[in-house]
């Protein structure tokens, strides 16, 4: 066995929909056995707040949308940018590096996006790069933006944003994860 | 652009320019700034239409069978085969899975001589791990890929070549039949033959070739059909037809491509690669019905004639490279002489299985699956201590993650062996004749044998599917159809060359 399959395995591993019956039993039990999530009531789980900063890096992005596809992967089991917690805007008309912008969320416990990204363009850190001094990030501060647009409710809880493309006003709204994403 | 807060990605619009509005049959469709479907004159038939763009946005989304498994599969595909990022290896061959993250672009004379020194990004179709496209800092000929950047080579400033390949997008014409058909222009009024007053009446001035006026004019010229400054003329009329029709029409048509002033080798399409050197191209282009456009076996010829020039090793020696190829190419496998290019080895019954096989590959894991045309096959693969890459291994498991269907590798190549067959019957039931299965005069010296018909088990005397091979396909139905309209070849194939 060679040792990318030692890493990822060889055969697929266990299907998203079997895992979330796992999981749902589990809940049923009041006791969550994967670390770091816990139920809020029986149809709801969540993971614990990161107290880290999901970094990237526009102009190393090349705008292939991994991270979307894989945010939506790991979250929905499906391949959906609407889904998707980071969002990737391109323009391919306009001039270099405004071409691109990305709205991300303040990372998961095992981000997907940043494991997929080809290029290392989205990192993460414990530290808000402004205060370690460092530029050139397109960290996203603006959380009072998202009191209004995402999470007026729970903004104690807005390290998680889930943004509902089908809300019936048409707006964006927040929520909590409602599935647990699982270990890569 | 809509906020990068709180809104909706921008929808996708597929959209045709001037050139088709105006029902220019080599006219594309276009999307974003650089992406063209350009072989067919679908352009004009959205013009005909009336159809200027179609504009998608949604919220769908694709369920998949195993969401982890399509992720461990994706991580161990980049970190085993994709160019290593933190390595010191340097960027190979631009068709290749391991390929930089780098735009190909060809602008200048030599090609690759002029570059554009500004900020720039390279910039990826969805999902893949090695963007071959760039944007500017300038923003000028954004997305600009491979050879539309050949067009206007002549030009007098690089600005004035990016120009071209800005406007060649921005009117949607497709590249390939301007680079080939230009050149034709030029030969033409170089010998007397085309200019103003002359036999071929051309209102612009061959002298200013190279300019940016040239450049404005004749592109619209070609997108409006008249003489480039709006009013009709005769040239302009026949060229938005394209050029080869524009050949008949000033009554050269059998004399330059006997000769090969008009580089059109095949179906009415223009020359890509030489048909005499890239022969699976080739052929597989006459037994199709368009220039196929595919490089799964296109990096040997570049690996060979790049290390040559530059006095370098290749990617890998040529006994390796065939082993590594072949092993690969099931049912065919084990056959080295299948990737026999010489003047022996070109009308063999190896070749022809070289061309059987990359016909029923592409028709199955790339038309019907969408895998990359620049990114597979995966044969050599530099980032691996053995140099072999994932075909074989990985599109089956890539496919049986997403569907659930697990199929081999060789499975998929009989699946592509059907649509190939089910390819032919259609042409056949369209009038299609091995007759007409021919290149250009010019190409030959030697007439075209009849090798390739025999690994598909299709008759060579008329090039028609038989009801042997198609029962086999379980295409009794299609044999039952093609006998009813007279048009089912023969199972005896015995006397074939």
């Amino acid at each position: 066995m060679d040792t990318l399959e030692k890493k990822y395995g060889k055969e697929p591993g266990i299907a998203r929909r079997n895992f979330l019956k796992i999981a749902a039993k589990t809940a049923a039990g009041a006791l969550m056995l994967s670390p770091g999530i816990f139920w809020l009531d029986k149809a709801t789980a969540a993971i614990p707040a990161s107290k880290g900063y999901l970094l990237v890096d526009t102009k190393k992005c090349q705008g292939c949308a991994t991270c979307m596809m894989a945010c939506s992967l790991v979250h929905q089991g499906e391949v959906n940018f609407s889904l998707s917690r980071i969002q990737v805007l391109q323009n391919p008309f306009e001039k270099w590096p405004h071409d691109i912008a990305v709205s991300q969320c303040r990372q998961c416990v095992t981000p997907a996006c940043v494991a997929a990204c080809p290029e290392g363009a989205v990192t993460y850190s414990a530290i808000c790069p402004k205060q370690k001094g460092e530029s050139g990030y397109n960290v996203n501060l603006r959380d009072w933006k998202w009191d209004r647009c995402f999470a007026p409710a729970k903004k104690k809880m807005s390290h998680r944003i889930l943004w509902f493309p089908w809300a019936p006003t048409g707006e964006c709204r927040s929520n909590i994860f409602q599935e647990p994403c699982f270990p890569l | 652009m809509t906020s990068p807060l709180c809104g909706t990605p921008v929808p996708a619009v597929l959209a045709v320019g001037q050139a088709g509005e105006n029902l220019s049959r080599i006219a594309c469709l276009m999307h974003d700034a650089g992406h063209s479907s350009g072989q067919g004159g679908f352009g004009a038939v959205w013009g005909a239409k009336q159809l200027k763009a179609i504009s998608v946005i949604g919220t769908g989304g694709i369920k998949i069978h195993d969401p982890q498994g399509v992720m461990r599969a994706r991580l161990a595909q980049v970190e085993g085969f994709a160019f290593d990022h933190d390595g010191n290896k340097p960027p190979t061959s631009s068709t290749v899975f391991e390929a930089a993250p780098l735009p190909v672009t060809f602008w200048g004379a030599p090609p690759r001589s002029a570059r554009p020194l500004e900020g720039q990004r390279p910039v990826s179709c969805i999902g893949c791990h090695a963007g071959c496209r760039a944007r500017y800092e300038s923003g000028k000929a954004n997305e600009a890929h491979c050879v539309v950047t050949l067009f206007y080579t002549e030009a007098q400033t690089f600005d004035i070549q990016r120009r071209a390949t800005e406007l060649l997008n921005t009117y949607g014409l497709n590249a390939f039949e301007m680079i080939s058909g230009v050149q034709y222009l030029r030969a033409l009024h170089k010998k007397g033959l085309l200019g103003r007053g002359k036999a071929i009446d051309f209102p612009l001035n061959f002298d200013d070739y190279g300019s940016a006026e040239f450049l404005e004019s004749f592109l619209r010229m070609m997108a409006y059909g008249d003489d480039g400054n709006g009013r009709p003329h005769p040239a302009g009329k026949a060229l938005l037809n394209g050029f080869v029709r524009a050949a008949e029409v000033w009554g050269r048509l059998e004399e330059d491509i006997r000769t090969g002033l008009l580089e059109f080798p095949y179906w009415g399409c223009p020359i890509h690669y030489d048909p005499r050197v890239q022969l699976e191209w080739g052929y597989g282009s006459i037994l199709g019905d368009r220039d196929i456009n595919e490089h799964g076996f296109n990096t040997i010829f570049w690996d060979a004639t790049e290390s040559q020039r530059r006095g370098v090793k290749g990617r890998a020696g040529v006994e390796e490279t065939v082993k590594i190829y072949t092993d690969k190419m099931a049912p065919f496998q084990d056959d080295p002489m299948m990737l026999d290019y010489s003047n022996k080895g070109m009308y063999s019954e190896h070749m022809a299985k070289l061309v059987a096989w990359h016909r029923r590959y592409t028709r199955f894991w790339k038309h019907a699956l969408l895998f990359c045309d620049f990114r597979w096959p995966d044969f050599v693969n530099v980032n691996r201590e053995d140099k072999v890459g994932s075909t074989g291994r990985s599109e089956p498991h890539f496919f049986a993650m997403v569907t659930g269907k697990k199929i081999s590798f060789s499975e998929g190549i009989e699946l592509g062996r059907k649509i190939w067959n089910l390819d032919q019957a259609v042409w056949t039931l369209q009038g299609r004749h091995r007759d007409m299965v021919h290149f250009a005069d010019y190409i030959y010296s030697v007439p075209y044998k009849d090798a390739c018909y025999m690994p598909e088990g299709w008759d060579p005397a008329s090039g028609y599917p038989t009801r042997k091979t198609l029962a086999e396909l379980g295409l009794d139905y299609v044999a039952d159809e093609l006998s009813a309209k007279g048009k089912l070849g023969k199972d005896n194939l015995k006397g074939a060359a």
